[in-house]
């Protein structure tokens, strides 16, 4: 195979693999995105003691918003690796 | 499965298993979270470099039938590619996550706030550039192979290990099990192509070793180190092919260098085979001069594409640079052997007279062949009649056949000779697919 040959496969491969990524985010995308938040919203309110569980509150009926149907199976560490605390 | 068919085959399966996390992070996790397109394509490039690189070991593990499809060269060369592309990848991933608005731009930090998952990223990302940069500037470091093999295993395994931990803790598809266990299966596939590389395949060899039968000097600082199979029948190899060398005390020694077979491929059960090594550093200048008959050695081969018994042809072009003779006086002393009288017309260039290896097995071989010989020298002695300058394409025109075009062309030598060839063969109306080329500055 020609040292050539293998630079453009590679090049190739890369565009290809990029353009994968880009037809993964479309299809990962919600329609409505652009209108949504720029980011994950900051929780307004301390992250521990009485508040170190997000599912303690975040539920449906509970004292606070319900989590997103998405985000049911999430831990509390996962809802902290986007939602910055406040402060 | 033809060469074709199987280059197909593994070349799909590398695609499909590369993209399969998106494949399967579309299929099984739900959408939304991350609220953006450039969010998005940042998760992306962060599951394909996490792909790519637990795949890289798999490029260089000398899978046979992978490696006889390209050739070991141009999977080498393709693992390079591939490494920095995956780096690249990498280093999008945050960096389109910030841009996007979905992260503070304090996680591409190292401060207290950021969380350690997130810091398991940036771990892996600096050892992906420690790879690439300590790869890429080896010679010009003057780093030793063997040293630098080592930082390249460890730094591999941490970047894979260290990332997918990442993957299965950070951001909203985390949690998803599907994706969780699709970013296990590349660990488990990356350390099962790690064992097998540096545990099975040495105990493989453990059984079959070799010994030195002869060790001696060539033109050229070059010397040719005789061996013969210890207990076992040994291998025969289609003539230009090559193999790995250990002259350890057992296979498990990292120090073990690529080398083409320099005798006849049909070798009989029991015979002996032949390497040519030129001084090309401490391996080569220091190990390989001290070797004695009875030293010990391990053999992993044979290896390669680069043979005339895989392109037929009425005849034969063979061009070779330096100690890139050694696959083309295999393929003739082969070729001699079994009677074939095909025409061959070999083009040999090196500095000098005295750096012609080889030489005199060429010349020997000559009343058996139809074969013409051009030697072409950089710095040729007083009185020269023959070439002068290096290879390129006024030189071949000189001397090939008219019939040329429907001959096959073997190239092997220095990157410059290889990149002149490159050149000169398709301008001289060469077809690609009749041009085979072997770069022997793989590592």
């Amino acid at each position: 195979v020609n040292h050539r040959i293998v630079s453009a496969v590679i090049g190739l491969v890369l565009v290809l693999f990029a353009g994968s990524a880009v037809l993964f985010a479309l299809g990962m995308t919600p329609h409505d995105a652009a209108e949504g938040p720029a980011g994950a919203p900051p929780v307004p309110h301390e992250t521990t003691g009485t508040y170190a569980s997000c599912r303690d509150c975040h539920t449906p009926g509970g004292a606070a918003p319900a989590l997103p149907q998405t985000h049911r199976s999430f831990r509390d560490r996962t809802c902290l690796s986007c939602h910055r605390a406040a402060g | 499965m033809t060469l074709i068919m199987r280059g197909i085959f593994w070349f799909g399966l590398y695609v499909f298993l590369v993209t399969f996390p998106l494949l399967a992070a579309v299929l099984a996790a739900p959408r939304g979270g991350a609220p953006s397109l450039l969010a998005n394509v940042g998760v992306g490039a962060g599951y394909l470099a996490l792909a790519m690189m637990a795949l890289e070991m798999a490029l260089v593990a000398r899978v046979r039938a992978a490696a006889s499809a390209f050739g070991q060269d141009a999977l080498l060369q393709f693992h390079r590619g591939m490494g920095i592309g995956a780096v690249l990848l990498l280093l999008a991933h945050p960096v389109l996550l910030v841009a996007s608005g979905a992260y503070p731009a304090a996680i591409l930090g190292w401060g207290t706030a950021v969380p350690w998952a997130i810091r398991l990223g940036s771990i892996a990302a600096l050892c992906a550039l420690a790879i690439v940069g300590t790869s890429l500037l080896r010679k010009r470091l003057r780093t030793p192979y063997e040293a630098w093999q080592v930082v390249h295993g460890v730094l591999a395994v941490t970047a894979v290990v260290v990332a997918t931990w990442h993957a299965s803790r950070v951001g909203r598809m985390a949690e998803v099990p599907a994706i969780r266990v699709v970013a296990l299966g590349y660990v488990v596939l990356f350390v099962g192509v790690f064992l097998r590389y540096r545990l099975v395949r040495p105990l493989r060899l453990l059984r079959k070793p070799w010994e030195v039968v002869s060790n001696v000097v060539e033109l050229g600082d070059a010397r040719t180190i005789r061996l013969r199979p210890v207990g076992h029948p040994g291998f025969s190899f289609e003539p230009g092919q090559f193999a790995w060398i250990n002259v350890g005390t057992t296979p498990f020694h990292l120090e073990q260098h690529p080398f083409s077979i320099a005798s006849d491929g049909d070798v009989p059960p029991g015979g002996e085979i032949a390497f040519t090594i030129r001084n090309l550093g401490d391996w080569s200048g220091k190990r390989v001069p001290a070797l004695r008959p009875g030293d010990r050695a391990w053999i992993d081969g044979p290896y390669g594409a680069f043979s005339i018994d895989r392109d037929e042809g009425p005849g034969f072009v063979l061009v070779a640079g330096g100690v890139g003779i050694t696959p083309m006086v295999s393929m003739l002393s082969t070729m001699a052997s079994r009677g074939d009288v095909r025409p061959v017309v070999l083009f040999y260039g090196a500095r000098s007279e005295d750096d012609l290896t080889l030489r005199g097995t060429v010349e020997a071989l000559q009343p058996k062949l139809s074969l013409r010989v051009v030697y072409v020298l950089e710095h040729p002695p007083e009185g020269w009649k023959g070439e002068k300058g290096f290879i390129g394409a006024d030189v071949l025109r000189r001397h090939l056949p008219s019939q040329y075009r429907r001959f096959q062309f073997f190239t092997c030598g220095p990157p410059p000779l290889m990149d002149a060839m490159e050149r000169a063969l398709p301008s001289l109306g060469v077809p690609p697919e009749r041009i085979h080329a072997e770069r022997f500055d793989m590592v």
